[in-house]
């Protein structure tokens, strides 16, 4: 199980890099052919990458969360799984070029972790964890997804870049990626807090990654409070999306260096 | 919204700037004691303007405090002023909108029927409607019927909800720490029994601790046997672990920390046992000067007291018992299985005696008898006590329900009016909405519907003609 999990952990790395390949040559080039190869390989490294994260579950005994590499690639498995719904949904592909290269740097990342299955500490041991992390996987995803929506209409600011898609299309996009993202980290926040209750009897602690969630829910919160009281859109917005992302990448990297309740996850 | 950014500033500072601990930020001197590791850590002026902005105790600091306490006062403001705003939108809404709505909407569409009148090309526009869950209101604008239609307009209620949840989370966060309690620091040696305090007359009794790992030397399992008494009647007796507390009318035992355990056994000059009970070695000690001034001792130590006897509202003996740390790491002064006794005279900074005692040995001090018993273990137990948790829960669920019925029952509108023509009709429908992509090709299909409707109703007519 464990082999096969590798196995497939390998063969979706590189079936999402030819799916990179096919996007930025689908986007950049204008190619509709491109494109439909680009989601046909998406498509099987998300349908892999659940393979061998499913696999490395019941190798384990305990859901893929135990370690960096698993946590990389679990959200790598996010990013994938909330464009593809984006892009089903919006049928706008230009997208991928960024949001897959930023599940394949996960991917890259997590390649040159150890990959061993590691057993569950007693501090981990509730299944509060699947869903917990679970939230942490939509929402860095769907994150993820916006910034690369802001990233691509701050390229595009002035309508000028013929292969880019119309900004307003863009604009909404980002929306539509943080209103995923938003209660997912909601979520993530609370079932932190319910587990946090079971394990130490408080709700709340104000842990260095606690804390760093709580701030990448603010800036979203913040985002849509512009949006929808001051009117903002287009740039401004775009900025706070690249704002949020990198908040996004504070927190999940935090445990290398915040320390905290969260440090025990270490590579 | 500039408070969400601030307060966000806030958070941010708290978590890249070291923190100092709740302990030691109660205490003035502790805290300026600690001061001396940010100034390592950052250098002059860093830790000197950190600190000017009370940066190293974010979240329990006036400003902090303050901020979170004008953001409910905003959100409580805000709600009140746009609910009857958007109460009335939502009982009220326009319905009647002038002919010119249908020149200029923004999502707008003309169907030229031939071969119904206004009437039945006003009933197929409403039924195409009513199918896509829509409310439908008919009115009528001169001789042109018209309707109204709107769907999902209770998601506008999920702001008020989503912000209600805000406030009363950070209201029963404020309740909890008012009404309830929490102890960290709550050890109870394998078969002794501790008073739980608190103003409560629970006691808590620790039958046995094991800790199990994995062959790679990661913790497996924390367990403690442990028994709760009220009054001295057994009333609770649970298996805790770290994922599985023990819950006695709100208040919880979890299992924490835990360390040794020396059981003691102190019998007074004429030979009656007066303590015998086990003491938890809960404190580590390293560095540091050791109790009897010397310099301390690199190797690691674990230590703990107890007290005996009673005069004059003090104990007439504190008694520390400590242990080496780790049995790998040879201590010069205590040899394996033994602990070293530091006793101290009430008021005495420096111990009276200090003696190295085997397990199984006894030894005379001060007019008392002390034996080692044997080494346990202890349980180290976090009890809390919050009043107002399952508000908490509520008001989370409140949050998060509130903002997905904004997000996932967006509100839609439609408006459609038929005026009579000559040959027949011409019905326009519109929609005025911020640029949805997803509502605009809704918009596309409803009219699409509308249209293979009539057309439908043509066939029929012609048929029957």
């Amino acid at each position: 199980m464990a082999a096969f999990s590798y196995f497939a952990f390998t063969a979706a790395f590189i079936t999402l890099g030819v799916a990179l390949l096919a996007y930025l040559w689908a986007t950049v080039g204008q190619q509709k052919r491109a494109a439909r190869v680009a989601t046909v390989f998406s498509y099987n490294s998300a349908a892999l990458l659940t393979a061998s994260l499913g696999s490395r579950w019941i190798a384990a005994g305990h859901a893929p969360y135990s370690n960096q590499f698993e946590f990389a690639t679990s959200f790598a498995w996010g990013t994938l799984a909330t464009y593809l719904y984006l892009e089903f949904k919006y049928r706008l592909k230009s997208l991928g070029a960024i949001t897959i290269a930023i599940a394949f740097g996960l991917l890259v990342y997590a390649s040159t972790l150890p990959a061993r299955i590691d057993p569950l500490i007693a501090a981990l041991q509730n299944n509060i964890l699947i869903l917990h992390v679970g939230s942490a996987v939509i929402s860095y995803g769907a994150f993820a997804c916006a910034f690369a929506a802001g990233l691509l209409y701050l390229l595009n600011r002035n309508d000028r870049v013929a292969w880019l898609p119309a900004r307003e299309v863009l604009d909404e996009i980002g929306y539509k990626a943080i209103i995923i993202g938003f209660p997912a980290q909601a979520m993530l926040l609370i079932l932190g807090a319910v587990w946090a209750y079971t394990a130490w009897g408080r709700y709340w602690g104000w842990d260095p990654k606690e804390t760093a969630a709580l701030v990448t829910w603010l800036i979203a919160a913040f985002y849509l409070h512009a949006r929808a009281q001051r009117g903002w859109h287009g740039t401004r917005s775009a900025v706070v999306l690249m704002v949020l992302f990198g908040a996004v990448v504070f927190t999940f990297s935090g445990n290398l260096f915040l320390g905290g309740l969260h440090a025990y996850s270490g590579l | 919204m500039l408070l969400i950014g601030l307060i966000a500033g806030g958070v941010f500072a708290g978590t890249v700037i070291m923190q100092a601990p709740a302990s030691v930020a109660a205490s003035p001197d502790n805290f300026a004691a600690w001061l001396a590791q940010p100034r390592g850590k950052y250098g002059e002026p860093w830790a000197a303007l950190f600190g000017a902005l009370d940066l190293y105790r974010v979240f329990s600091s006036l400003w902090f405090r303050a901020l979170l306490a004008v953001l409910t006062l905003s959100v409580v403001v805000c709600t009140v002023n746009r609910m009857p705003g958007i109460v009335a939108s939502v009982t009220r809404p326009t319905v009647r909108v002038p002919e010119r709505l249908f020149e200029r909407a923004p999502l707008r569409a003309e169907l030229s029927v031939a071969t119904a009148d206004a009437g039945q090309a006003h009933a197929v526009a409403s039924r195409v409607l009513r199918a896509n869950r829509f409310r439908v209101v008919p009115w009528q604008d001169g001789d042109a019927p018209a309707v109204f239609a709107d769907r999902n307009r209770f998601g506008k209620y999920g702001t008020f909800i989503n912000h209600i949840g805000i406030v009363s989370i950070l209201g029963a966060a404020v309740m909890g720490g008012a009404f309830g309690w929490r102890d960290d620091g709550f050890m109870v040696p394998e078969g002794s029994t501790r008073a739980v305090g608190h103003g409560t007359t629970l006691s808590l009794k620790s039958e046995s601790f094991d800790d199990e790992y994995w062959p790679q030397g990661m913790a497996k399992d924390f367990r403690s046997e442990v028994v709760l008494y009220d009054d001295g009647a057994e009333v609770a007796r649970k298996t805790i672990r770290v994922n599985d507390p023990l819950d006695y009318k709100g208040i919880r035992f979890h299992q924490a920390f835990f360390g040794p355990a020396a059981v003691m056994r102190v019998r007074d000059g004429e030979g009656k046992v007066v303590h015998e009970d086990g003491v938890a070695l809960g404190y580590e000690l390293k560095g540091g000067a050791g109790a009897d001034g010397t310099p301390g001792s690199p190797i690691s130590r674990n230590g703990g007291y107890f007290t005996l006897g009673r005069r004059n509202g003090l104990p007439t003996l504190a008694v520390w018992v400590v242990m080496p740390a780790n049995i790998r790491e040879a201590d010069p002064e205590i040899p394996a299985g033994s602990v070293r006794l530091e006793i101290f005279e009430p008021r005495q900074a420096r111990p009276s005696a200090i003696e190295t005692l085997p397990q199984g040995e006894t030894r005379e001090i001060l007019g008392h008898t002390f034996e080692f018993v044997r080494e346990r273990q202890f349980s180290g137990v976090q009890i809390s006590y919050n009043p107002a948790v399952n508000l908490i829960w509520l008001s989370c669920g409140l949050m998060v329900l509130g903002s997905m019925a904004v997000f996932y029952f967006p509100l839609r509108r439609v408006w459609v009016r038929v005026d009579p023509t000559p040959a027949g009709a011409r019905l326009r429908v519109a929609a005025v909405t911020n640029k949805d992509v997803l509502f605009a090709r809704e918009f596309e299909r409803l009219t699409l519907a509308i249209d293979r409707e009539l057309d439908q109703h043509r066939v029929n007519k012609d048929g029957a003609a």
